[in-house]
């Protein structure tokens, strides 16, 4: 935070100064830049203008020298004479020529003389020349036939610029009958070039001598150095080019210097105007100084100006950062003074209402946090929510008591992981599928599945689970509210059961019924028909006859009261209170055996009892009518075998007393195993018999919580079972074996409820 | 008539019902042969053992092992009787054995004890529509 705000400063001032002083700099370089070019412009033009006027001179003085010359050379005396000396020379010609020169000389000049075009020297005023001859060479002479021509300049030993001027000497037919040679000083000259005047304490004018190798000889003196030569080509160029202008150059000291040159061709002389630049542009540097000192002293007044700004914006920044960083207390903006109506005041105030609400919305989903909390917490479902992938993301208290899972446990599992279903796929995506299908309409029906779940220690949990969706930006969600009916789905198992043994029941009455009826009727239509037969037999007289079918019709009734008898006998098994007691069943067998000697005898059946039988808890009276049967069954329907013989015996298995009657007779088919155990039901018609023994084994067996069954292969002997469960809670197998003395096979601790105890 | 006596077959496991049944036919004078067993499975083993081939059973529905309805079905399975006239005699009246021994192609249900006259009128049905008549004739 502080880093931020520290760069936001700088930033403000880098900010500040970019705006404020790059642009001041700028303008200080473009008006010194501007500042020196219009000096340099101004101290060209007066260079150039400097240049023009000496020049200007020059022409001027070269054009006065040429008059004189002309004046000279235009007096008739002087013509007169030359002509005359050159027909006749005498010296009386010679002193008047020079007397005339004398005369002309007062014009300023050093020396007159009068030539022969070949450069002879006729008369001087400086009688010295009349020896030496002029130092003309002949194409100068040639040239100053025609017009007034300059010959070099020259230092004389005064160290005055002089000039040898050639002009001719015309008669009156104009033709040239010989020269006039001036030499002349240009006084002028130094002058000119001794005039400073515009060309400040460093500027001078320069009269050159042009060689012919391209150095520049100065004539004048100069005012900083004597008797200079140099080269400098771009003078040279000024010179000779068209227009007089400024040019920047080295001088012969070697300084920078602004210069204009110019040259005359009279005097085959060129004028340079020069000064230094360094004092050409003094005013442009003294601006670029000033320049320089403002823009310094702009700059700090701005980064002082920037500094301050941004501190008195970042300040108050700060204060609203710190609030905001603060604002978990949440009357950290009470403390700020938000009164200034600047722009931070504002967003201050803003800020501050805005906490204001933030707050309020925070409340409010506080308490929508602790209702939902309250709602998840105790909620009777269990609640849980998945993403789109079927992952967990929320797992109520009631999903762990339900499943034994802990939220932490299972938050970001596949669903089918902790909710894993008891057979089958996983069905939870399939459900969520539907549920997308379905849609979220509020009001209507979730869509519902049931399912057993195996919890985490392996346990099944019956639920009913309803799921809904919703959407969560691009993502939905789903919820799915799991209500564990595991009571409700073991009713209705337990009613389906019932009902399948109710339907079971039904049937079996049903059956009952019409088996009861057609077995009762059975007589019946032995008696109705006999009579009918009786009375046809009374119409024939056929008295022989007739006493069979009445023995018929009798034991027909019989038969039918021995039925009724042993109905009564079956249905009364279930309605007469049974008295329980620990019977010793090899006891029971002997006597039964004892009570069934006859028969036994004549059967000629070998019944052998085996020993160490369990003991049986049962009615006495029951027992023995189950056994009954049994025996009376096997000797009806067992005993027929060569040596038959019925084995009789008993063993503890699975927490029952199970007792056996094995016959060696033919056997039974399996498909007659359930058969022969319903009432009325026989194998066989021949052996008398009622069909009701073994349903009266069945019946008590059933009313005692156990059962009745045989087994049997075709041909090979028949066994029937009956099976007594021990008491409810008797789970002592050391008594049993402390009774019998043997070890209980296979004992189990019983689950089969005790019936009918009193 | 000159036609010859019909063979009757008996499939009846009460004593007295069977006596009662032959007594009837024997006073009947177009019947000649009366054999009985007693359940169905001697009935099959007659048939498929035996070149015996009656022109009418007489079958009890209430027989021990198998009942009428399962003797009917393997009756009807055999090449030998599948065409054999049945008469299903009971002793329980109801619409459900009619309905139920119409899909075996039975001749008629007969609720026991059956009149001599009952029986009588059945024996002159089946010689009058019976298809084979050319075969005694």
């Amino acid at each position: 935070m502080e880093n931020n705000e520290l760069r936001l400063s700088h930033k403000f001032t880098l900010a500040f100064i970019a705006a404020g002083i790059l642009p001041l700099l700028a303008m200080a370089l473009l008006a010194f830049d501007f500042s020196r070019r219009a000096i340099g412009d101004q101290v060209a033009g007066q260079l150039v203008g400097v240049a023009r006027v000496q020049t200007n001179r020059i022409q001027l003085l070269s054009r006065l020298k040429r008059d004189q010359m002309r004046l000279i050379s235009s007096r008739t005396q002087l013509r007169s004479l030359f002509v005359e000396w050159l027909s006749e020379p005498t010296d009386q010609a010679v002193a008047e020529m020079v007397q005339i020169l004398r005369d002309a000389r007062d014009e300023g000049a050093d020396q007159i003389s009068v030539l022969r075009t070949d450069g002879e020297v006729v008369a001087s005023t400086d009688e010295t020349w009349s020896e030496r001859g002029s130092p003309a060479d002949e194409a100068l002479l040639e040239r100053a036939q025609n017009q007034v021509v300059f010959g070099e300049l020259f230092l004389d030993a005064e160290q005055r610029i002089c000039v040898d001027m050639y002009g001719p000497l015309l008669d009156r037919s104009k033709q040239v009958i010989g020269l006039i040679w001036v030499r002349t000083p240009l006084r002028e000259l130094a002058s000119i070039a001794g005039d400073y005047t515009g060309l400040g304490a460093s500027g001078e004018t320069l009269l050159v001598k042009l060689q012919p190798e391209g150095t520049l000889t100065y004539l004048t003196p100069q005012r900083f150095e004597a008797d200079s030569t140099g080269r400098n080509d771009s003078l040279l160029a000024a010179m000779r080019g068209d227009r007089l202008k400024a040019i920047e150059t080295i001088d012969y000291r070697g300084e920078r210097v602004l210069a204009a040159a110019s040259y005359s061709e009279d005097l085959d002389l060129g004028v340079i105007v020069k000064i230094d630049r360094r004092e050409a542009l003094s005013p442009a540097n003294r601006f670029g100084q000033m320049a320089i000192w403002g823009v310094v002293f702009a700059s700090l007044s701005v980064v002082a100006v920037a500094l301050i700004l941004s501190g008195s914006i970042t300040r108050p920044l700060k204060q609203l950062t710190e609030a905001v960083d603060d604002f978990q207390d949440g009357d950290a903006f009470q403390q700020l003074d938000l009164s200034s109506q600047h722009e931070v005041g504002t967003l201050g105030r803003a800020l501050s209402s805005m906490a204001g609400r933030l707050a309020g919305t925070r409340r409010e989903l506080e308490k929508e946090s602790a209702f939902r909390r309250l709602v998840l917490d105790s909620a009777h479902d269990a609640i849980v929510s998945v993403n789109g992938d079927g992952r967990v993301k929320l797992w109520n208290p009631r999903a762990r008591t339900m499943f034994g899972w802990r939220e932490d446990e299972c938050l970001g599992r596949e669903l089918s992981e902790v909710l894993k279903v008891d057979d089958g796929e996983s069905p939870w995506h399939a459900l969520l599928r539907e549920v997308n299908a379905a849609g979220s309409a509020s009001g209507e029906p979730l869509p519902r599945q049931e399912h057993r779940i195996r919890r985490r220690d392996g346990s099944a949990v019956d639920v009913q689970v309803a799921a809904s969706s919703m959407r969560v930006e691009t993502q939905t969600e789903y919820c799915l509210f799991i209500q564990e009916v595991t009571k409700q789905k073991d009713a209705e198992r337990r009613l389906k059961r019932l009902n399948a043994e109710l339907k079971a029941k039904n049937e079996e009455i049903q059956q009952l019924v019409y088996t009861v009826s057609h077995d009762l009727k059975s007589p019946l239509v032995t008696c109705k028909g006999f009579i009918g037969v009786l009375r046809d037999d009374l119409e024939r007289e056929a008295y022989d006859e007739m006493l069979d079918s009445m023995d018929r019709i009798l034991r027909a009734a019989h038969r039918m009261d021995r039925l009724i008898d042993d109905l009564l006998n079956i249905s009364r098994i279930g309605t007469i209170p049974i008295s329980h007691e620990w019977i010793e069943a090899g006891e029971l067998f002997r006597t039964l055996v004892d009570d069934w000697q006859m028969q036994i005898e004549n059967a000629k059946v070998e019944v052998t009892i085996a020993e160490d039988m369990p003991r049986l808890w049962a009615d006495r009276v029951q027992a023995m009518t189950v056994f009954e049967n049994l025996l009376a069954n096997a000797l009806k329907h067992g005993a027929k075998g060569e040596q038959p013989i019925i084995g009789v015996g008993g063993v503890e298995i699975d927490g029952e007393a199970r007792f056996y009657f094995a016959d060696n007779g033919p056997g039974i088919a399996p498909e007659f195993h359930d058969k022969i155990f319903r009432l009325f039901q026989r194998l066989d018609s021949v052996v008398p018999g009622s069909g009701v023994g073994l349903a009266a084994v069945t019946r008590i067996m059933e009313v005692h919580g156990g059962h009745a069954w045989v087994e049997s292969v075709l041909g090979q002997g028949a066994t029937f079972w009956v099976a007594f469960p021990r008491p409810a809670g008797d789970n002592n197998e050391q008594l049993e074996d402390e009774a019998h003395g043997k070890s209980a096979t296979g004992a189990r601790e019983t689950t089969s409820p005790s019936r009918g105890v009193p | 008539m000159n036609s010859p006596p019909v063979s009757v077959l008996v499939v009846e496991d009460d004593e007295d019902h069977a006596v009662l049944i032959e007594k009837q036919l024997s006073r009947i004078a177009v019947v000649g042969d009366i054999q009985r067993v007693v359940n169905g499975d001697d009935a099959i083993s007659l048939f498929s053992q035996t070149q015996y081939k009656p022109d009418l059973i007489l079958l009890d529905l209430n027989l021990p092992r198998y009942s009428g309805y399962e003797v009917l079905a393997a009756l009807r399975a055999e090449e030998a009787t599948s065409r054999t006239p049945v008469v299903v005699v009971t002793s329980s009246p109801n619409d459900d054995h009619a309905e139920r021994a119409k899909q075996y192609n039975v001749m008629d249900v007969v609720v026991k004890p059956a009149t001599g006259e009952r029986i009588a009128e059945i024996l002159h049905e089946l010689r009058s529509t019976r298809p084979e008549q050319e075969e005694w004739s």
